[in-house]
């Protein structure tokens, strides 16, 4: 049996050692880079296939891209300023580019191409007013601009060839979709005050690995001290590596934050409890054996490790740490007893610790939010193999003398001795009044907020710098949209133009500021054909307004445009590629479908916008934060009823064993949660999924301790005493810790176990059997 | 006619090929005031028109405010060129609005026509490479653009004047040419009429 012990415990160590260096491997190889987009947190399977697509489709296009804006009030000084920062780039091109910026020819040359269709392209206004047609106000417009100021029109075909302006008119309304205009082989933005270079930039490798952020980013910051050495500018950058970097760094410095603060806390814990330096090595011990796997384990079967993970993995040390610490506790205190008949004592009663902490954590894989399961498999792995770690070496690696009894012990026996207790006594009463009054205030004030925004981690600068970006360069909304499909790509721009009709009544009256769709740049066949049998019964008509025009001018007739319709084909052919391309999705998911994407979207717009979904006329409506923040919602409605639930089961098991004593031990953690919901009522934070985790833990973690006081209570008291102080304070420094980080899902958790675990302990001694037996010293 | 060409020949013989500073010298010799309107008319030949387009009307130049270019025959429309804005008037309402936030062109517009307008042709070596000819008060530009930005809107311009500028034919990308002659030139607050003013100056 002892050989038996002594193989599992050399196999385990070996197992265990197998993991450290496998981790050790993926992080000098440079091979593991965390993933640190907050989305990928998210529940995947919300959207059906064909919206699914249109996000990545939409993320795709952005993702590798990075826009800098150099803004002064002399384009020189922009264009200067724009220069340096290319040459800054020139180096690296490896790794990032300017993108080919289009010239002032582009305009011209759609339309030379375009000329043809004439007619067959009409511009919202010129429709509205080839339908309520007015020959001589045409006519007159024609003319006027004859004898007008010459250079004063922004013309793109000639006049000769388009006198009633329809091409120019419908080319400049699709050039009205973007702001940035190609100025002297730059593209610039102005907003009335500023004149501002647009500096498009292409990145050659994933913006999520850490590797590139970290050579990408001192290139990028030293582009734009020698742009701002150059000129006096304003720059602005905006991608998503601005945010994945800065996300990298905050999460690194968190973690580096929080693992070395737990350590020196719990390294300091043990040896003010101990003063021995042996058991910080077993708990440092444990606690590699528990990280190692656990990282092992995530990266081999989620095949990209999330930093929250990492961050969230930090504070799981102050956990791990208990099994180590609960067994030290009892060697020292047993001299007697060998280690084996030691541990066949104590493993009922570790067991069933160990057991209620993985089902609060495992309550955590029932969710659909991959990071959040990825952290719950890294805790249950961590912690799991802590405790393994426990039982099958630390028995072999102490024995009966190993350790002296614990000198701090008295002076928390003393501490805990002077707490105040329960009873049927007046201070209960009061004590039980106030909290019950305090309890009240907070629950009435309480508030959830749900909303994405509050949970991502935003670096401000970083922000601001993007909606200046954004709205500089008036960008279509990345988070609403609506995706048409239909069975053929005809059925999709018809489908489109229907939707474009209502969407035009909500630019109109200012719900919304844009809307771009394929159907824009290529109208449906029957569009087409109903635009150029519009134009053909008006302008076109024999003595209308055309020759009535030639007539007055001399001009001679224009060839009448061929019969050709524009098709896909030409128009991806042409240079308006790159403004259709992110459009048209294709083929997906057995439909055909396209994009259609809007501008100036205001909480106020999105009832208005969701009102014109249909799925069976194939138009959807795609709200990404919207979707997001409502399943956020969802899941903290689920995980509430969860957490009731998980208190009424523990209760019916807790009183298989204990009879209606078991209420001792949920009283704890039921009280700490009311305290943490009137907390955040009391702050005015507003609740969110991540707190009501944080429950779900305090009642494993509380439930925890309480069977340790419920088993060991009446024998030994000083050590379960001492057990649950130093539990108590590493798991609150660990906390405490995690409430300080950047990232506001993890603050929010990790102030909500401070606040939980703290209650949990500083309510339990209350708890405690009476005056006599606590404070009865053992022999 | 001959004469002309040949003193034309002579003049550009003796030209200052050094563009910029031939255009600061120029610039010497035109005034410069606040406010400046008169009459213009102009004569436009476009590719496939055959009848010469011809127009006249008052203009102003305010140098704070921007350019009103009133044409009163055939028709009557006001173009007004502000830094931030082109607007067209049709019976003083507007009839259509560029802004140079939506299209920066406007500024380069803006820029272009009010240094031709109010004879500030030391400003146009930004666009145009000179070459200057001057002969007593009467001085001639004749400018190429630079580059391809200018050249899409305005190929060659041909510059005459004295005090003021005189004479302007444009040659635009598209191969249309412009004659515009301008006379009765006034300056000062007091040139600018009364609707003009609620127009320039809202």
């Amino acid at each position: 049996m002892k050989n038996v012990r002594r193989l599992l415990a050399i196999l385990w160590t070996l197992f265990c050692l197998a993991a450290a260096a496998f981790t050790l491997l993926e992080v000098a190889s440079g091979r593991f880079v965390p993933d640190t987009d907050i989305l990928s947190m998210l529940p995947k399977a919300r959207h059906d296939a064909v919206k699914n697509a249109a996000l990545a489709n939409m993320v795709d296009h952005a993702e590798q891209k990075a826009l800098i804006l150099l803004g002064s009030t002399s384009r020189e000084d922009a264009s200067r300023a724009a220069d340096a920062y290319e040459a800054a780039l020139a180096a690296h091109h490896d790794l990032i580019e300017a993108e080919p910026v289009g010239t002032e020819n582009a305009a011209a040359d759609a339309a030379a191409w375009l000329a043809p269709y004439r007619g067959r392209l009409l511009s919202r206004k010129d429709r509205k007013n080839l339908k309520h047609y007015d020959e001589n106000a045409w006519l007159e417009e024609a003319t006027a601009e004859l004898y007008g100021m010459a250079g004063s029109t922004l013309r793109l075909l000639p006049w000769r060839e388009d006198p009633f302006g329809l091409v120019n008119g419908w080319l400049a309304e699709r050039l009205a979709d973007t702001r940035a205009r190609p100025v002297d082989g730059r593209l610039v933005v102005d907003d009335g005050q500023t004149v501002y270079v647009v500096l498009p930039l292409a990145i050659g490798q994933s913006v999520f690995a850490s590797s590139v952020q970290e050579k990408l980013m001192p290139v990028l910051d030293n582009a734009k001290r020698q742009a701002l050495a150059a000129a006096p500018v304003t720059v602005y950058s905006a991608g998503v590596i601005f945010h994945t970097a800065r996300a990298t760094a905050l999460a690194k410095r968190d973690m580096a934050i929080i693992s070395a603060g737990s350590i020196i806390g719990i390294v300091l814990l043990i040896w003010l409890a101990f003063h021995a330096f042996r058991p910080i090595v077993l708990v440092a011990f444990s606690l590699a054996c528990g990280l190692s796997v656990a990282f092992a384990v995530c990266t081999l079967f989620f095949g990209k490790i999330h930093v929250m993970t990492l961050v969230f993995g930090g504070s799981i040390i102050g956990l791990a740490q208990d099994y180590g610490i609960f067994w030290l506790c009892q060697r020292a205190k047993d001299s007697k007893t060998p280690s084996d008949t030691l541990l066949n004592r104590l493993l009922p009663a570790m067991v069933l610790t160990a057991a209620t902490t993985l089902a609060a954590y495992a309550g955590l894989l029932a969710t659909p939010f991959d990071g959040l399961r990825q952290m719950a498999a890294f805790a249950i792995t961590g912690l799991l193999c802590a405790w393994l770690t426990v039982v099958l070496c630390f028995p072999r690696l102490t024995h009966e003398k190993s350790f002296k009894r614990p000198p701090g012990l008295h002076a928390y026996q003393q501490l805990v001795g002077r707490w105040p207790r329960l009873g049927a006594n007046r201070l209960t009463v009061v004590a039980g009044l106030l909290f019950a009054a305090a309890v009240a205030t907070g629950l009435l004030r309480l508030r959830a907020n749900d909303d994405i925004r509050l949970l991502q981690n935003t670096d401000s600068t970083a922000l601001a710098e993007q909606i200046a970006v954004s709205r500089l360069m008036d960008m279509p909304s990345m988070a609403q949209f609506f995706v048409v499909t239909g069975k053929t790509q005809q059925e999709v721009l018809m489908r489109e133009e229907a939707l474009k009709d209502r969407l035009d009544a909500l630019l109109e009256n200012g719900t919304i500021s844009g809307s771009t769709a394929l159907s824009d740049w290529l109208p449906s066949m029957a569009r087409q054909k109903e635009n150029r049998e519009l134009v053909d019964k008006t302008l076109d008509a024999p003595g209308g307004a055309a020759d009535r025009l030639m007539a007055l001018t001399g001009l001679a007739r224009q060839k009448a445009p061929g019969e050709n319709a524009l098709t896909f084909e030409i128009l991806m052919g042409s240079s308006a590629r790159a403004a259709a391309t992110p459009l048209w999705l294709g083929e997906t998911a057995g439909h055909m479908a396209g994009v259609v994407t809007l501008k100036g979207v205001t909480p106020e717009s999105l009832d208005a916008l969701k009102a014109l979904e249909n799925p069976a006329a194939g138009i959807h409506f795609v709200d990404k934060v919207g979707d997001i923040s409502a399943a956020f919602a969802h899941y903290r409605k689920l995980l509430g009823l969860f957490v009731a639930a998980a208190y009424a089961i523990i209760f019916v098991v807790l009183c298989l064993r204990y009879r209606l004593g078991a209420w001792r031990i949920l009283f704890a953690p039921a009280a700490a949660t009311l305290t943490v919901l009137a907390f955040l009522g009391l702050a005015g934070m507003p609740l969110n999924l991540f707190h009501l985790l944080a429950l779900l833990l305090v009642l494993g973690v509380g439930v925890d301790s309480g069977i340790f006081f419920a088993e060991h209570a009446g024998t030994l008291p000083e050590l379960t005493w001492l057990e649950t102080g130093l539990a108590a304070a590493s798991t609150m420094l660990s906390f405490g810790l995690l409430s300080l980080s950047t990232m506001p899902a993890l603050r929010s958790f990790g102030l909500a176990m401070l606040v939980g675990m703290a209650s949990v302990w500083l309510i339990v001694p209350c708890l405690r059997p009476k005056a006599d037996t606590c404070t009865k010293e053992s022999p | 006619m001959k004469t002309r060409n040949v003193l034309f020949a002579l003049a550009f013989c003796l030209a200052n090929p050094a563009g910029a500073s031939g255009l600061d010298s120029l610039n010497r010799m035109v005034a410069h005031p606040d406010v400046l309107c008169g009459q213009f008319a102009q004569q436009k030949t476009l590719k496939g028109v055959t009848k010469p387009l011809v127009s006249s009307g008052r203009f102003c130049v305010d140098r704070t405010r921007g350019i009103l270019w009133h044409t009163r025959a055939p028709f009557d429309r006001t173009l007004k060129i502000t830094r931030d804005e082109i607007v067209q008037y049709r019976n003083e309402t507007v009839s259509s609005r560029l802004s140079a936030s939506r299209e920066p062109m406007v500024r380069v517009i803006n820029s272009l026509v009010f240094s031709v307008i109010s004879g500030r042709v030391g400003e146009l070596g930004t666009y145009f490479d000179a070459k200057t000819a001057t002969s007593g008060k009467s001085w001639q530009a004749e400018l190429s653009a630079k580059n391809a930005s200018v050249a899409s809107v305005m190929k060659s311009i041909h510059l005459e004047g004295n005090t003021h500028i005189s004479l302007v034919r444009l040659v635009e990308s598209s191969g249309d040419v412009t004659f515009i002659r301008f006379s009765g030139i006034k300056t000062g607050a007091a040139a600018m009429t009364d609707a003009e003013q609620r127009i320039l100056r809202p």
